[in-house]
């Protein structure tokens, strides 16, 4: 053995010794002890405590979440947090908002806003209508029903067609009634036109030409959007 | 009491019996639950001991441990090994105790216990400290938590690799490793006593 490993052996020896030395301490210290009366004496002590036990127990009932161990407690805490954060973020606004946030309009002011928005709308709708009256209106009959089968013609028919349904709803005030006339009459114009065959005939274009005129809706269409917009507010 | 008495705890009692006991323990059987002390209260006496060299911190120990286990029982599950359990238990309690003590005697003294020379050459008591047992003594309390323990169970319980790894819930790869660190480690503290030694 090398003189490394023999005193590593020693020391080693000396531990195991020095651990012996401490079993000799144990020994004699339980010499001291009454194993025979001890086991007697410490279930005398637990069985005296049941007492105190229910009591724990009663509590661990009352409250479950806080008897389980720590990982659901832990679970519980979150779930508790993020339901709170989600109260929070997603509770419906305050009704008093406005007032708080300092922005206040009066009935008056949101009704003549209303109005103002309604009238731009039917000007819009108005504009796109007088468009595509006069792009038909211009034009011979034969290529007066190439225009109606053009796809581009199509597309702005059916838009138009939807608009009016979304003006529909600003033309039942009383000030805008005749507004109302005239687009409804705009309105059934454009569900014949989209109902019309694809193969429309020069005789069928002429006839929907006069129509238009006769009815002097291109005019009233002008007149109609000069008034709404001369009293814009 | 016996006149001698052997330094290996009364354990041999076979799983099923013990088993039985604890059954029996659970419905409130007062004997049962003397008999189980009885079985198994050296083995604890003889850990605490070992962690504390004090034999009324170490009867404290072993009745903490059986009230502990008392009242714990209903959760014991009966797959378990009781010994490891049980053990787990008074190395659990020796720790905090220790803990506890090691907290005061710092705040006591204002030094940390790893700063505490191992022997003082100067006291009238050098030659005393300087004796190898006292001197593994301050040792063993110098070690890391887990190398005491193992240490100690090893050494002075006379448990099996395995058992410690049973009762400390770790691998018996961990428990092979640690015993090795802390004899390496003792080796180091006790250097000059050890060199008297050989």
């Amino acid at each position: 053995m090398c003189p490394d490993c023999r005193k590593q052996w020693d020391e080693a020896e000396s531990i195991q010794r020095g651990a012996a030395a401490l079993k000799d301490d144990i020994r004699k210290a339980m010499e001291t002890v009454d194993w025979d009366v001890l086991p007697g004496r410490i279930a005398d002590r637990a069985m005296a405590r049941p007492a105190e036990r229910p009591a724990r127990e009663r509590v661990r009932m009352s409250l479950p979440a806080f008897g389980w161990k720590p990982v659901f407690a832990g679970v519980l805490g979150g779930l508790l947090v993020g339901a709170s954060v989600m109260y929070f973020a997603l509770r419906a606004p305050n009704p008093a908002g406005p007032a708080v946030l300092g922005i206040h309009a009066s009935g008056e002011f949101i009704d003549r806003a209303e109005l103002s928005m309604a009238k731009r709308e039917t000007i819009d709708y108005l504009d796109k209508s007088q468009a595509l009256l006069l792009d038909f209106v211009q034009a011979t009959p034969e290529e007066a029903g190439r225009i109606l089968n053009d796809e581009s013609s199509v597309r702005r028919t059916a838009d138009l067609l939807s608009k009016k349904r979304l003006v529909d709803a600003h033309l039942d005030d009383t000030t805008m009634a005749k507004a109302r006339k005239i687009c409804d009459q705009i309105e059934r114009l454009f569900v014949e036109l989209s109902q019309i065959s694809r193969e429309i005939s020069a005789e069928e274009a002429a006839r929907i030409q006069r129509y238009v005129e006769d009815k002097n809706l291109l005019l009233r269409i002008k007149l109609l959007r000069g008034e709404l917009a001369e009293n814009e507010v | 009491m016996n006149a001698e008495i052997a330094l290996q705890p009364e354990v041999g009692a076979p799983p099923d019996v013990v088993a039985g006991l604890v059954r029996r323990v659970r419905s409130g059987d007062r004997e049962a639950f003397v008999t189980l002390i009885g079985l198994y209260q050296k083995k604890v006496f003889i850990l605490a001991y070992s962690f504390f060299r004090n034999k009324e911190d170490a009867v404290d120990i072993v009745q903490d441990v059986f009230l502990r286990v008392y009242e714990k029982i209903e959760s014991f599950q009966e797959n378990r090994n009781f010994d490891a359990w049980l053990i787990q238990v008074a190395k659990n309690l020796c720790i905090d105790r220790y803990r506890r003590a090691r907290g005061r005697r710092e705040m006591e003294s204002g030094v940390r216990v790893d700063e505490i020379p191992l022997a003082d050459t100067h006291s009238p008591d050098a030659e005393h400290a300087s004796n190898l047992k006292s001197a593994l003594s301050c040792s063993i309390d110098r070690l890391a938590e887990r190398q005491k323990t193992i240490f100690l169970m090893r050494h002075v319980n006379q448990m099996g690799n395995e058992e410690i790894a049973r009762a400390l819930n770790i691998s018996t790869g961990t428990v092979k490793s640690l015993h090795f660190k802390a004899i390496r480690r003792l080796r180091t503290l006790m250097g000059p006593h050890l060199g008297c030694q050989s």
